[in-house]
């Protein structure tokens, strides 16, 4: 059996709300195998970003493991962990989160940069993927000049263009109409599939983590596997 | 997975991220830009002004003195010239130079006041180079030893004022005429020599006695000695009435008495750029607010937290440097009007110094460059830090900053608290250092600062209680988003207290010290006409009537009575003071006192039997005690030490002075001549007409000033009010930097909440309303900063007349509690908060409703 690449052990997230503790995630439990789509269903508010965010390393659980690629993330100390994320994830986020003040090739650039990529080369190896997902012609553009859908391409791009482990999406169809959903998830499906990267996406729509290989659904802060 | 990579130190692209940031909010770079080139050019401006005036004098004393290590004074008669060949006949054999020195003008020559200095060129090579061999080659050296009237100028003053070897002068040395001419040009060696030699006349030694009227007698007679053992030597076979005294002690204790003065100016354009740094916190930080989502992302992406503190501290520096180098050009351009009226000062109250040019100023230019980066970068580091040490998570809401600052409210206020005791506890310390009074003042006005937020957050609940009764919702709604954005609204609102409470201290503080002084000369200008010599400057009061003067006036109908008074500078073992002798039976009860030992009756009588009255200045500066003191002068008979009968109040000058009765004046120094009178007039006499018969009558004799006493108050106003028109420029430019302060935290304000206005407007807010709700925000903050800088601005001005004042410059004043300031602080502060509100007001009603909407 092929090892998973990774693996959730007893997590555990609880938040102080008005002097109440509310328990998010208990004693969740998953395992990802390398280069598998995996869809994580629930409604609003059951948890899924937190999930993300203890996935990517931005937030603390309050107990359990999240290990990657041989590394438990939440053993590091936060800068590791930053350099952690640098190299290995990308983000594609609901509200497409595109650095205003970068052009769109930058946008995909910079995470080549941080990872220590020299500006050319960074550039080179942006431009390809930005052709891949369709905005060849719009290198130099501002995001706020890119309708939603386009936005979410450049992000997609951005999620990649390090050669990620893994990509993290965060109901990246969610500010998007159905269309453009479709062709923007159809898109990301494709491109992390052909790069041979995971890819874990929360979202609450039953359509959009159909195409996934796995699916997982959370609910009272439990993680079930439906698929 | 990805190993560890080659990283980069500052990625370019993220480097990108900042520059951009800063050139696409074109207004809010603009404004920080601005705050901190304001803040900057004024400390530039005072800077240069006060190097300036410093190293003018420096020079001219350096020119002046030369190699000199002592010198021999005699008293305000001077020497007996015999007294230079009885030494060099007694075998004195190390090198010594007679001079004959005095403030003239000439029309040609600008009128400015110039030091004639008389030397006699054949000894004086040792001492000042500009006659040495060869160096600076003298033309017409016979002309200048043999013809009546020859001066010798530098070539860079002769050029600034268009004047030749031959060109006739008109000097006036004591309000007499004298005929000069220009013999010769002496070209200095070098740039320090020019400007040493800008303010200097010189003359032969007999030249200069001619036309100062010293004929026979010597100013001092410079030396050059290699140790102490020979200045005890020498000093033991003077006679009485010639003093031994080294160089230093004198310009030492002139350099000493416009310190205060200095700093004074030092630190209320230091008040600038304080309120300068709030400006540059309160725009990083509103930057920071904006950008919490793509620095929520930046993190997610891995950049650490150093590189996006460093990304805010770099986008800072940027910031910093440019406004620093812009505060630079400004500060030099205001720093040639600053260097009018700190010369204008100085000469007024201190010394008679010349600064005919500003040379560039490295040192500030330096200082001022620094100062800008270091508070701007000092300013960006709390919300750099705030950007770099929120968890990703966290970042991406918007609202966690507020949270935060709602949450530290409390102890920002503790912290204000504590540094307001921390402040008063300095400024308990029993000490005459300006710099430890301005640490504890300062930590008294930042301490109220950091009240702010608390009290911000107070009033606003009353403002909403009361807008919401009176105006309904959006009553209501105008103070509680001055609430909601409360780490950025109270720092505009603390930026623009400051400057208020700044504008109210000093007001009241000036206001204060204007009505001491009217007191004060009611009581002691009882003369009705005046007559004086005028002086090249107002501080060079020692010009000698002539004594065909003193006869007229003596002889005048209507006079009922002539004071006369003797004011000379006499050294003492604590360096020059001032000292006016007169013979006005009644002066002791025309003084008002600070400390006395006696009633008023008896302190005279006791200083007609040979005690001193000193100034409250020179009393603190001195350290003598409230009764029983003494003060030693060296007269023409040697060191006298004489009782200090009472300490009396004295605003005319911070240097310090002291009283003798004429008669025992006369006593101590061979000395009959006399520098001023005073007329009493018969009851119901016309002061205006005497005024104008005794200038018909006596102009021919001598130029006087002759002044009824109306006059001469308002003059002496005159020069109170000049001496503060610098304080004023420097408050209004404090209140201007403050200004921009509120008008970019108002744009960054209401550019942040272009949505919310947005929706208000689609559900039907009009344009009016608009107007309303942005101007009653801005208003209120403008209130709130006005009401708080009444407390502050009052706490400020007791600092500043209790402390401050009392401690620069010795001075007592009774603080005049008036309610105008305060009205005028509230209402500019009001203002200056609407004023800023506008132009947010008018973009955000011009903007498309539907653009706002969808703005994010």
């Amino acid at each position: 059996m092929t090892e998973p690449l990774i693996r959730l052990t007893n997590l555990s997230k609880r938040y102080e709300e008005g002097g109440q503790l509310r328990t998010v995630l208990e004693n969740a439990r998953a395992e990802f195998a390398p280069g598998e789509f995996s869809a994580i269903l629930g409604k609003s508010g059951s948890g899924k970003s937190t999930l993300l965010n203890l996935i990517s390393g931005i937030d603390d659980a309050d107990s359990g493991e999240v290990w990657l690629g041989g590394q438990n993330l939440l053993a590091l100390d936060e800068r590791e962990r930053t350099l952690f994320r640098r190299r290995n994830i990308g983000f594609v986020f609901q509200f497409f989160n595109l650095l205003p003040t970068l052009t769109v090739l930058e946008n995909v650039v910079l995470p080549l940069e941080l990872s220590g990529a020299a500006p050319k080369a960074a550039r080179a190896q942006a431009a390809p993927l930005l052709e891949q997902v369709g905005l060849a012609d719009r290198l130099n553009t501002y995001p706020d000049r890119l309708s939603g859908g386009e936005q979410q391409r450049v992000a997609i791009a951005r999620a990649l263009a390090h050669d990620p482990l893994l990509v993290l999406a965060d109901e990246p169809t969610g500010n998007l109409d159905r269309a453009t959903g479709e062709t923007v998830l159809a898109l990301l499906d494709r491109l992390t599939r052909q790069a041979g990267k995971n890819l874990i996406m929360v979202t609450h729509s039953q359509s959009s983590a159909a195409i996934a290989d796995t699916i997982y659904r959370l609910e009272g802060g439990a993680l079930q596997r439906e698929k | 997975m990805n190993g560890t990579p080659r990283t980069r130190l500052f990625p370019r692209t993220l480097f990108n991220v900042g520059w951009r940031y800063l050139i696409r909010s074109p207004w809010q770079s603009l404004l920080m830009i601005l705050g901190i080139m304001l803040g900057v050019s004024v400390v530039v401006a005072v800077d240069v002004a006060n190097q300036s005036a410093s190293r003018a004098f420096d020079l001219s004393t350096e020119a002046v003195a030369g190699k000199a290590t002592h010198f021999i004074a005699g008293g305000p008669s001077g020497l007996d010239e015999g007294l230079y060949t009885d030494l060099q006949r007694a075998g004195l054999t190390h090198p010594a130079a007679p001079v004959v020195a005095d403030y003239v003008t000439a029309p040609e020559l600008g009128g400015v006041p110039l030091q004639l200095l008389g030397i006699d060129p054949f000894s004086d090579a040792p001492f000042r180079s500009y006659l040495g061999a060869g160096e600076a080659p003298l033309a017409g050296l016979t002309q200048f030893l043999t013809q009546p009237g020859a001066l010798v100028l530098s070539t860079g003053l002769a050029e600034r004022y268009g004047l030749q070897v031959g060109d006739a002068l008109t000097l006036t040395v004591a309000g007499q005429p004298r005929p000069a001419f220009v013999a010769g040009l002496l070209e200095p060696a070098d740039d320090l020599s020019r400007r040493g030699l800008e303010g200097l006349l010189l003359a032969d030694i007999s030249t200069a006695q001619e036309l100062t009227g010293k004929l026979g007698r010597l100013d001092r007679i410079d030396l050059i000695l290699p140790d102490e053992a020979a200045a005890e030597a020498l000093a033991a076979r003077l006679p009485d009435g010639a003093t031994l005294l080294p160089v230093a002690a004198r310009s030492g204790a002139v350099e000493q008495m416009t310190a205060a003065f200095r700093t004074n100016l030092t630190a209320l354009s230091l008040l600038a750029l304080v309120v300068g740094v709030f400006l540059i916190y309160n725009s990083m930080t509103f930057s920071v607010v904006r950008r919490r989502a793509m620095f929520g992302t930046l993190r997610c992406l891995g950049v650490t937290r150093g590189e996006i503190f460093g990304l805010v501290v770099s986008e800072a520096y940027v910031v910093g440097t440019l406004g620093g180098v812009l505060g630079i050009g400004l500060g030099l351009l205001l720093g040639q009007g600053a260097v009018r009226l700190v010369t204008q000062t100085i000469n007024d109250l201190f010394f008679v110094v010349t600064v005919q040019d500003v040379p560039l100023p490295w040192g500030s230019l330096i200082k001022g460059t620094l100062l800008g980066i270091a508070a701007t970068v000092t300013a960006a580091a709390f919300p750099a830090w705030e950007a770099a040490s929120v968890p990703p998570r966290e970042a991406l809401a918007r609202s966690g900053l507020e949270r935060k600052a709602a949450r530290v409210v409390l102890w920002v206020a503790a912290a204000g608290a504590a540094m307001i005791l921390a402040g008063a506890a300095v400024l308990a310390i029993p000490t005459r250092d300006l710099v430890v009074s301005f640490t504890g003042t300062f930590g008294v006005v930042i301490g109220c600062a950091l009240l702010t937020p608390l009290a911000t957050r107070i009033l606003m609940g009353w403002a909403a209680a009361l807008g919401g009764r009176l105006v309904g919702v959006l009553g209501r709604m105008a103070p509680r988003e001055v609430v909601n954005a409360i780490s950025r609204t109270s720092i505009a609102v603390a930026a623009l207290m400051v400057a208020v409470s700044v504008s109210i201290g000093v007001s009241l503080m000036v206001g204060s010290f204007r009505s001491t002084v009217v007191l004060w000369m009611d009581q002691i200008l009882q003369g009705d006409v005046y007559i004086s010599v005028p002086g090249a400057a107002v501080s060079e009061m020692t010009a000698v009537l002539d004594p065909r003067v003193v006869d007229t006036l003596e002889d005048w109908p209507g006079a009922e009575r002539v004071d006369v008074l003797r004011s000379v500078t006499v050294d003492s073992p604590d360096g020059p003071i001032q000292v006016g002798a007169n013979n006005n039976p009644i002066d002791g009860q025309e003084q008002v006192y600070y400390a006395a030992s006696g009633t008023p009756a008896e302190v005279w009588a006791a200083v007609m039997e040979g005690a001193i009255l000193v100034s409250e200045p020179l009393a603190r500066r001195l350290g003598l005690p409230e009764e029983g003191g003494t003060l030693t002068l060296y007269t023409d008979h040697g060191p006298v030490t004489f009782p200090v009968a009472a300490i009396y109040y004295d605003y005319a000058s911070s240097v310090g002075g002291a009283i003798l009765w004429l008669d025992v004046y006369r006593q101590h120094w061979d000395d009959d001549a006399l520098t001023a009178a005073a007329l009493r007039l018969d009851p119901g006499a016309d002061a205006d007409a005497i005024t104008a018969e005794l200038q018909a009558e006596l102009t021919p004799v001598q130029a006087l000033q002759i002044r009824p006493n109306r006059a001469l108050r308002a003059e002496t106003l005159a020069i109170f009010d000049r001496t503060f028109a610098i304080t004023g420029a420097l408050q209004l430019l404090a209140t201007l930097v403050a200004f921009v302060g509120v008008l970019s935290a108002m744009l960054s304000l209401q550019l942040e909440k272009s949505r919310q206005l947005g929706i208000l407007r689609a559900i039907g807010l009009t344009t009016r309303q608009l107007w309303g709700l942005v101007l009653l925000e801005t208003g209120l903050m403008g209130g709130v900063a006005g009401l708080l800088a009444m407390p502050t601005g009052y706490v400020l001005s007791l600092i500043l007349v209790y402390v401050i004042n009392r401690r620069s410059f010795g001075w007592t004043l009774q603080l005049q509690l008036v309610p105008e300031p305060f009205m005028q602080a509230l209402a500019v502060a009001v203002l200056a908060a609407l004023l800023a509100g506008l132009y947010p007001a008018w973009r955000m009603t011009r903007r498309n409703i539907s653009e706002g909407i969808r703005f994010d």
